[in-house]
């Protein structure tokens, strides 16, 4: 019931952003900006292209907000555009390196060689995406990251639902392959 | 390692992927972007209200230029089309034949072995071993039309490859393309191959890339090329490509997406259909949103037995509509079940009469099931379920035994979506689904739900200790091969009883038969052979 309701609810936000209502956008933005900026943080390994490729995908959103379903559910369409943003920003930057693996930044929360050996690993793993060729790291983050079915990634994506299948698949194997290098030559 | 293993170690791993990712994903920025955002909204302002003074009355003209071109267009469609023809459909024939999948994850090709072999028969014949997907079949289910790869130093050489339908022989090869072994896995060359007449027709492409559209034939007897047929493109690159023929065999029916520029978020889908033999064209630039357009390319798209309407049912359980002769975008319509189980996704699965003119598409978790009539692209009724799920199962002992079953068995969850194909009795007279016990969110996919088309109850329940994959009716309808955990078997369809187990290949992906395949590209029966 309660899903039904936020469903009722998301589809009388985008209706009044359709009538050009910015307040109701605000409400799209605020909700959606964590995932947004999560998103786009996993797929550039970039803190200041995540809000810079976040802000645009948000702006896009605005702009095609007319030729949306409002039947449908907004955060899969977002997130296909966050993701082609950030795909036109790291071509942009042609490969800006990546950030250093103690970029990361810690949890307070934990001790400070607890923090630095998770930011360690996260940064590894943001690492090991960046690695990817850009439809497989795509594919994994919208579907692994943000729970899109392989039918929604592939609507996403432009491509039919078994190319996702392979790309994961591939996916998976490199980033094992990465991360397996990554950890022996620590050794 | 058996499939099962495999499978678990997969779920293992996304498992860990996924809290890799979340983890990974806590040192994002986190910013109120709308202070940012709102300056450039309001620059942005909203295009209903940000037309120059002019544009007004200049777009009204516009629209009732175009609203008495579209009258004109509809009157003369009207007709051209108006009255109802009489479906010229021919029923291919092909002998009862299982096609083994399964997917070549450690080669640097990918792509699937596939093996084939009789119901009955313990052993396969392997045909390929590089093959990117199932087979075409021809519409008289006498050729299959693979489409292979193949590594030579570190070049992928990409050709289609005949083989007979009743001898299993190997008939002709003909290349579609050739790349460097770096570029496959972002720009591999994908085709799509459809049979009509006397030729085969082959298209490919490679995602994202501004290469030259072209439909070649082929002659089906040699693979000889024909004829080559360019596709208007405008220098655009390729993000999408559907290929299909009418089921009279007179005509193809391309769509292809267009971006801008690689990676360009602005597409633009075009419908070119093609007359044959000739190949003359006539495109057009579709309307409408990107969810709609995109239904003209997902798997699953067909062409009904009239000829001119496409239609797809999306993983969402709505069902698309695209009018061949006239329509600029698709129409989507959901499918009227009384209600949802939680708003969001339902576990569906589809099949279609044998004469392809009615589509079945169950929701077990709902107990419904939605009959559409698919030349008045019209839900023509859902129907409600009669009978109690497991009811054969009487007396105390075996309702005892069915609980503890139920919560023992390792059984599919049905919150997700579900897209195991209905398979429809040869008489038409019975379903054949993945059931479902419990209701809403507790529903739990399991066994096989015998449906009676005539009363629309569900008159069998056939328990099973396995998840179930897939199901597939072979041997005239008299068998029905169970796919779980793992294990092929084979259920009398008569008894309700396991009576055999077939020797799976290891790391079988996925099996089907010639008669599943014709249904899935054609959506009618093939009638097996004697």
């Amino acid at each position: 019931v309660e899903e039904a309701g936020a469903r009722a609810e998301e589809r009388a936000v985008v209706l009044a952003c359709q009538r050009g209502e910015t307040a109701a956008f605000a409400r799209l933005v605020r909700l959606h900006q964590d995932i947004a900026l999560r998103t786009a943080y996993l797929l550039t390994n970039d803190r200041e292209g995540a809000e810079d490729v976040a802000q645009l995908a948000f702006l896009q959103a605005f702009r095609a907000i007319g030729r949306f379903d409002p039947d449908r559910p907004f955060r899969p369409w977002l997130l296909g555009i966050v993701a082609n943003e950030a795909r036109m920003y790291r071509r942009g930057r042609a490969r800006r390196p990546a950030e250093p693996l103690n970029g990361g930044i810690a949890a307070r929360d934990e001790p400070p060689l607890e923090q630095a050996v998770r930011a360690d690993e996260r940064a590894r793993v943001r690492a090991a995406l960046a690695e990817l060729d850009e439809p497989l790291r795509t594919a994994t983050v919208l579907h692994y990251f943000n729970d899109l079915s392989i039918e929604e990634v592939a609507a996403a994506q432009g491509c039919r639902p078994g190319t996702v299948k392979s790309r994961l698949h591939t996916a998976r194997q490199r980033l094992r392959a990465i991360l397996v290098a990554a950890i022996g030559s620590d050794r | 390692m058996n499939l099962r293993e495999r499978e678990m170690d997969e779920a293992r791993e996304a498992a860990a992927l996924r809290a890799a990712l979340r983890q990974a994903s806590r040192d994002a920025p986190r910013r109120d972007l709308w202070p940012r955002l709102e300056g450039e909204v309001a620059a942005l302002g909203h295009p209903r209200r940000a037309r120059a003074w002019w544009a007004r009355p200049l777009r009204r003209l516009a629209l009732a230029s175009l609203s008495l071109a579209l009258i004109l267009a509809v009157l003369l469609g009207a007709l051209a089309y108006g009255r109802p023809r009489a479906p010229q459909v021919a029923t291919g024939t092909a002998p009862e034949l299982l096609l083994a999948l399964r997917y070549q994850g450690a080669s640097p090709l990918g792509g699937y072995t596939i093996a084939a072999r009789r119901p009955a028969e313990a052993a396969g014949v392997p045909l390929l071993d590089h093959a990117t997907g199932p087979p075409t079949i021809a519409p008289d289910g006498r050729q299959l039309l693979f489409v292979e790869q193949q590594l030579v130093g570190q070049t992928v050489r990409t050709a289609l490859v005949a083989y007979a339908a009743d001898t299993l022989a190997r008939q002709w090869s003909a290349p579609l393309g050739e790349q460097a072994l770096s570029g496959l896995d972002e720009r591999a060359l994908t085709s799509r191959v459809v049979v009509a007449g006397d030729r085969v027709y082959a298209v490919s492409f490679r995602l994202g890339l501004d290469d030259p559209l072209v439909v070649r034939a082929l002659a089906r007897n040699d693979g000889v090329p024909v004829a080559s047929w360019p596709v208007a493109t405008d220098g655009r690159a390729i993000n999408e490509v559907n290929l299909l023929a009418t089921p009279d065999e007179q005509s193809l029916h391309l769509f292809v997406r267009l971006a801008e520029t690689a990676g360009s978020a602005e597409v633009q889908d075009r419908h070119v259909a093609l007359a044959l033999p000739g190949g003359g064209q006539q495109a057009r630039t579709l309307a409408g949103d990107l969810v709609a357009t995109t239904t003209l390319y997902g798997a699953g798209g067909r062409i009904a037995p009239d000829g001119r309407t496409f239609y797809r049912l999306t993983f969402e359980g709505r069902l698309a509509f695209f009018d061949l002769a006239r329509d600029t975008r698709p129409t989507l319509l959901a499918l009227p079940f009384a209600r949802t189980a939680s708003g969001g996704l339902i576990p569906l699965a589809q099949g279609v009469a044998a004469d392809g003119t009615r589509l079945y598409a169950l929701a077990p978790t709902l107990g419904q099931l939605a009959i559409v009539d698919l030349a008045g692209r019209r839900v023509e009724r859902v129907v409600q379920l009669g009978g109690a799920p497991g009811a054969r199962e009487a007396g105390p002992v075996a309702g005892v035994w069915s609980v503890l079953r139920d919560s023992l068995a390792p059984e599919a969850g049905a919150t997700g979506n579900f897209t195991a194909t209905l398979q429809v009795s040869p008489d038409g007279q019975r379903l054949y689904a993945v059931g479902a016990s419990g209701r809403d969110s507790a529903a739990r996919l399991g066994g096989v739900w015998v449906i009676e088309t005539a009363s629309w109850r569900i008159a069998e329940h056939w328990q099973a200790a396995e998840a179930i994959e897939a199901l597939l009716l072979v041997d005239r309808g008299q068998g029905l091969l169970v796919q779980s955990s793992g294990r092929l078997r084979l259920l009398d369809t008569t008894s309700g009883q396991f009576t055999s187990e077939l020797a799976e290949p290891p790391g079988l992906t996925t099996i089907t038969s010639l008669g599943e395949l014709y249904r899935e590209q054609y959506g009618r029966a093939l009638r097996p052979e004697r």
